[in-house]
């Protein structure tokens, strides 16, 4: 782990000249937990180059990634790999779009009966643990069900998929210091931001309903 | 992998369509073109706004980047034009003092951008930027120069090897490991 975040490090400030930079790259790209690994090694760079504005947005690149992810992908390869194939379009759309069309019927076909039996079945096992009252015999009953589309995740010691902390504000509410800087603060922010400076907004609100 | 070859491999990957290489790129530089816009435009949310719709214009426009030029100056002009356009479309002028784009590496955050709407962010901002620095202080000497001469100075591997009179892999190793303990501080603040 810490030889990856090494490697991290240094791919970010464009030195690692290992043969494993690409494989680096790939993994980077597909794993969240590396990914904000190095947006916290940026974030710390930026601060220190003092390049970070009063009000840090940690979703700016989540932001822009959901809007890339409507865009279609760029094809380069796609149209090299078309430029290359020397099969002609006529003899594609003749011969193979009908078995392809085909193809794809049956495959929906299966898929939708399949869920349907799927779906009977699971009826059918909440019907049968229903009517069951001891709870032993619904263990029982419960071990000897498939695991169907009703099945849920639980929590265990270790989750398949543990995500590390990532780059989501974790406002602390509960520390006394943080609430009284932000009280602070927000007297402050109020006298300063309005343009009937030094009165405290109780007094604001007393006057508004005085005038209705 | 010497300077700007990331940057060439990850636009290259973008250009055969992999969407995710687009990501890093954002990532390093997206406080760049946020500072870079907030030269033209100095509401908070409208500049990120506008900075995000530089990202996608970049991004749509990625086909047609040849590597003339240094990706990031690119991306800067593009970043710069989108400014200017969107003041225009509102009938609001540039400012009156000249943004140079070349400097755009060397815009700071310090630019004027005012955020009204959201204090708790701003002092947990503030959070940040004082455990990153006390974090900092409390490295060893050899680990804060390395850092510091690499984030601040802007010095290659190979030059602070050269003044710090040590390997190269023990700056990668120094550098790395002044990074992680700051990490380490800063994780708590983020979930």
């Amino acid at each position: 782990m810490n030889e990856r975040s090494e490697k991290l490090s240094a791919v970010l400030d464009d030195y690692d000249r290992s043969d494993e930079q690409q494989s680096l790259l790939n993994d980077v790209m597909h794993d969240v937990n590396q990914q904000y690994t190095l947006r916290r090694y940026q974030l710390i760079g930026d601060v220190m180059r003092n390049d970070v504005p009063e009000r840090i947005q940690l979703d700016f690149a989540d932001r822009v990634r959901a809007e890339i992810a409507q865009l279609p992908a760029h094809s380069a390869a796609t149209h090299d790999a078309e430029s290359k194939d020397s099969t002609p379009s006529w003899l594609w759309s003749f011969m193979f779009k009908p078995i392809a069309g085909l193809a794809v019927a049956a495959t929906v076909a299966v898929v939708v009966v399949s869920n349907i039996q799927l779906q009977t079945t699971d009826q059918t096992a909440d019907d049968q643990l229903a009517t069951i009252t001891p709870s032993e015999a619904k263990v029982e009953q419960l071990a000897s069900m498939p695991v169907l589309n009703n099945a849920r995740r639980v929590a265990t010691g270790q989750p398949a998929a543990y995500q590390e902390p990532g780059m989501k504000w974790k406002v602390r509410r509960d520390a006394t210091a943080m609430q009284n800087k932000l009280n602070t603060y927000l007297i402050n922010h109020n006298e300063y931001s309005n343009p009937m400076q030094g009165i405290i907004p109780q007094v604001r609100v007393v006057g508004f309903d005085a005038q209705q | 992998m010497g300077p700007q070859e990331l940057d060439n491999d990850l636009v290259k990957r973008v250009q055969q369509g992999d969407k995710a290489a687009f990501d890093l790129l954002v990532l390093k530089y997206q406080q760049k073109v946020v500072n870079l816009v907030s030269r033209f435009i100095s509401d908070h949310a409208e500049c990120h706004d506008v900075a995000q719709e530089a990202f996608i214009k970049a991004y749509r426009a990625m086909d047609s980047f040849r590597g003339d030029s240094q990706f990031y100056t690119w991306l800067y002009r593009i970043a710069a034009n989108t400014a200017k356009n969107h003041l225009a479309s509102r009938s609001r002028k540039t400012p009156a003092y000249a943004v140079d784009v070349d400097d755009a590496e060397h815009f700071s955050g310090e630019s004027g951008l005012k955020d009204y709407t959201n204090p708790e962010n701003m002092l947990l901002t503030d959070e940040i930027k004082q455990t990153v620095f006390a974090a900092i202080e409390k490295l060893p000497d050899d680990l804060k120069s390395a850092i510091t001469l690499r984030e601040i100075e802007g010095l290659s591997y190979e030059d602070i090897a050269e003044v710090m009179d040590c390997p190269i892999g023990t700056v990668r190793s120094r550098i790395f490991r002044a990074r992680d303990a700051i990490d380490k501080e800063l994780r708590p603040l983020l979930e």
